[in-house]
């Protein structure tokens, strides 16, 4: 994922090149609005996916000098919506409409592009211990689930699962550490 | 103010995707009634977005230990799917938009084609293609097909250390390797410590022992050249003949035995065809399965048996994994497979613990007898009865099931879809058909099942089929003699 900058001003046109760092620059924020309002449940992937293309498709729409961040979160959340209310979608959690908009509005402020933050999780991540980050890489990267990771490597279901939990709670510490700093 | 403890353990259950309704309910009361709690959660998913990023653009960690890569293969789709992007239609011309369909000069490399039991000793590659710029891999135990872009199909068995350097050629520092070599791939070479092996067609088999510092090179079919780092002339080795090299003092190649059993030619199929002994005039008979080059290491394995013909059902008592004739694992139930409605607890399960596992010969027992019950009136006396019995070490999650599965049965083409809110749809020769209205489906330890309550003019009778996947990635319906089902790629699906 690119960290340049692009500076966009009223009168230039929006390349594919352009159009590309912007939206790789604003993944993270992205995907984390979107699993915020949509309870992290199996649909987000699918959200985001949607969401990447309907924004790629409809790229000629963008106004270079708007703001890119709202057209993106606009667009997933009612890709998120739509889905919701998908009568087929009934098995995966959601929260109440009016929840929806109180943690999108929350979230429409909180995230946005913050490179320093992935460098600084990247340092983190670094910081682990082996076994550490080979747990954290086969859920996240490999998307293995960790009773399967756990019948793998020989470790107890519930062990690992507390793991990853610790794990999580300590790389957001050390992420706000990394930042403080 | 720190969140409530409540929040905490909701928010991680949310994080574990295990977050039930009615938990969700009450999740949403705390984030509405204490700001802590939603400053908390909203903190807790911002990171989870930032997990998976991060580590794909993370720095290589040197000497990573052993590492258990899921032989479902999901990492190059995972990577794919980080990011969230599919761009198909774009021109191309962005990093984004280019997809590698064609093998250019940059890409020429080899592709992980299948894996089993593989065990990485260092870090496993992070996509299935491999050229030149990668790093090579190794392995400490199991089996890996790499399939060159030239045709090469190579099988590689553990412990080993392999690099691809092209389209047709590779370093290999330790391991056996057999390379089948199709026509217009001859010049296909290894490059090992001392030397070089060019095949000129077509099979041949190479042993490097890094720590005996030897190496063997064996032709099973044609003929290939070796050549030693000290001398310019290669040497020729026909079919049947093999040499050894001995790397220490670099002397010249000696004719020895050439031991073709030593080498693993193909990837080993998990699916296994049983039949009972029509001869037999013991009532008990004994199935026997050569599983060695299914088991390179400890851990859950699990045999299916898997009716499919004949008059008889099967019955099973007892399954036995034996190493060397010593046995490691069994599992003693009564089990059944035969006509559906008559097939149940078909499924043994083996545990090889971690100090049970060694290299050996590793055989699985059946304790069967022919189940005479659905037979009615009929003069044939002998047992009769046929299948295939399917042995693995994956259990897979539900999603590996999603999707439309496609097979044949009695000349007619069978379509089953299994959607992601757990319910399924049913085409026969490409109709959609009411069969399934109302059917769903769940997944435990691995296996699928279809539950359907079917009206017929006697009444409505529960009917629960049971699905699991094998090695190559299709599906068995486990209680039903249907052949495997291919999964439909999107796009052709309905």
């Amino acid at each position: 994922m690119s960290n340049k900058v692009v500076q966009i001003t009223p009168s230039d046109s929006l390349t594919e090149e352009n159009f590309e760092s912007l939206l790789s620059e604003h993944q993270a924020a992205l995907r984390a609005y979107i699993i915020s309002i949509a309870t992290n449940n199996r649909d987000c992937d699918d959200i985001l996916q949607d969401s990447n293309i309907y924004l790629w498709e409809n790229r000629e729409q963008f106004e270079p000098g708007t703001s890119f961040k709202a057209w993106a979160f606009k667009t997933a959340y009612f890709k998120t919506l739509a889905r919701k209310r998908d009568r087929s979608r009934l098995s995966e959690a959601y929260f109440s409409d009016e929840m929806m908009q109180t943690i999108a509005s929350e979230s429409g402020e909180r995230f946005g592009p913050a490179p320093e933050r992935l460098t600084a999780l990247r340092k983190c991540l670094s910081s682990l211990g082996t076994d550490e980050l080979k747990v954290i890489k086969a859920k996240y990267l490999l998307q293995q689930s960790l009773t399967h990771y756990a019948l793998t490597t020989g470790k107890s279901v519930n062990s690992t699962h507390k793991l990853v939990s610790r794990l999580r709670a300590s790389l957001r510490e050390c992420i706000k550490k990394r930042l403080s700093n | 103010m720190k969140p409530s403890p409540e929040t905490v353990e909701l928010v991680e259950k949310s994080l574990d995707q295990s977050i039930l309704p009615e938990e969700l309910v009450r999740l949403e009361e705390l984030l509405a009634e204490n700001p802590a709690d939603l400053d908390y959660y909203l903190e807790a998913m911002q990171a989870e977005a930032e997990i998976p990023l991060a580590l794909h653009t993370l720095p290589e960690r040197r000497q990573q230990r052993a590492w258990v890569w899921s032989t479902s293969i999901a990492a190059a789709a995972a990577i794919a799917m980080l990011i969230g992007i599919n761009i198909g239609t774009p021109s191309g011309k962005t990093a984004l938009a280019q997809e590698s369909t064609s093998a250019s000069k940059e890409n020429a490399g080899a592709t992980i084609t299948s894996l089993v039991g593989v065990t990485w000793e260092n870090k496993a590659p992070s996509g299935l293609k491999l050229t030149s710029s990668d790093e090579g891999f190794s392995i400490t135990s199991g089996l890996v097909e790499l399939t060159f872009d030239s045709g090469v199909r190579t099988l590689i068995e553990g412990p080993a250390e392999i690099a691809v350097t092209g389209r047709n050629s590779a370093e290999f520092t330790n391991g056996k390797l057999v390379a089948d070599v199709p026509k217009g791939a001859e010049g296909f070479t290894i490059v090992y410590p001392e030397g070089k092996v060019v095949d000129l067609g077509t099979e041949f088999a190479i042993n490097i022992n890094e720590e005996k510092a030897s190496a063997e090179v064996g032709v099973f079919r044609g003929e290939v050249e070796v050549y030693s780092n000290q001398s310019k002339s290669p040497l020729k080795i026909l079919e049947s003949h093999a040499v050894k090299q001995t790397l220490s003092n670099s002397t010249p190649f000696a004719s020895i035995p050439f031991n073709q059993d030593d080498y693993i030619r193909k990837v080993p199929s998990s699916e296994f065809s049983w039949k009972l002994d029509e001869k037999s005039t013991e009532p008990v008979q004994q199935l026997e399965f050569d599983v060695s080059h299914l088991v390179w290491k400890p851990g859950k394995y699990r045999a299916t048996f898997k009716y499919m013909l004949g008059y008889d059902a099967l019955s099973i008592q007892k399954v036995t994994l034996l190493c060397d004739g010593e046995i490691v694992a069994s599992d003693e139930h009564p089990g059944r497979t035969g006509i559906f409605l008559r097939t149940h607890d078909n499924m043994y399960t083996l545990d090889i613990a971690r100090n049970d596992h060694r290299k050996g010969k590793w055989v699985l027992k059946a304790t069967v007898h022919a189940d005479t019950t659905d037979r009615e009136s009929l003069s044939v006396l002998a047992p009769d009865s046929s299948g295939i019995m399917l042995f693995s070490e994956n259990i897979v999650s539900k999603d590996a099931y999603l999707g439309t599965w496609e097979y044949r049965h009695d000349n007619n083409v069978h379509r089953r879809v299994f959607l992601a809110d757990h319910t399924a749809k049913y085409y026969f020769n490409g109709t959609p058909s009411k069969q399934f209205n109302g059917a769903t489906w769940s997944v435990k330890d691995g296996v699928l099942v279809l539950t359907n309550h079917v009206k017929t003019h006697e009444g409505t009778h529960l009917m629960e089929e049971s699905h699991i996947l094998n090695d190559k990635g299709q599906l068995v319906i486990i209680n039903q003699p249907y052949r495997n089902a291919i999964k439909v790629k999107r796009g052709k699906q309905e």
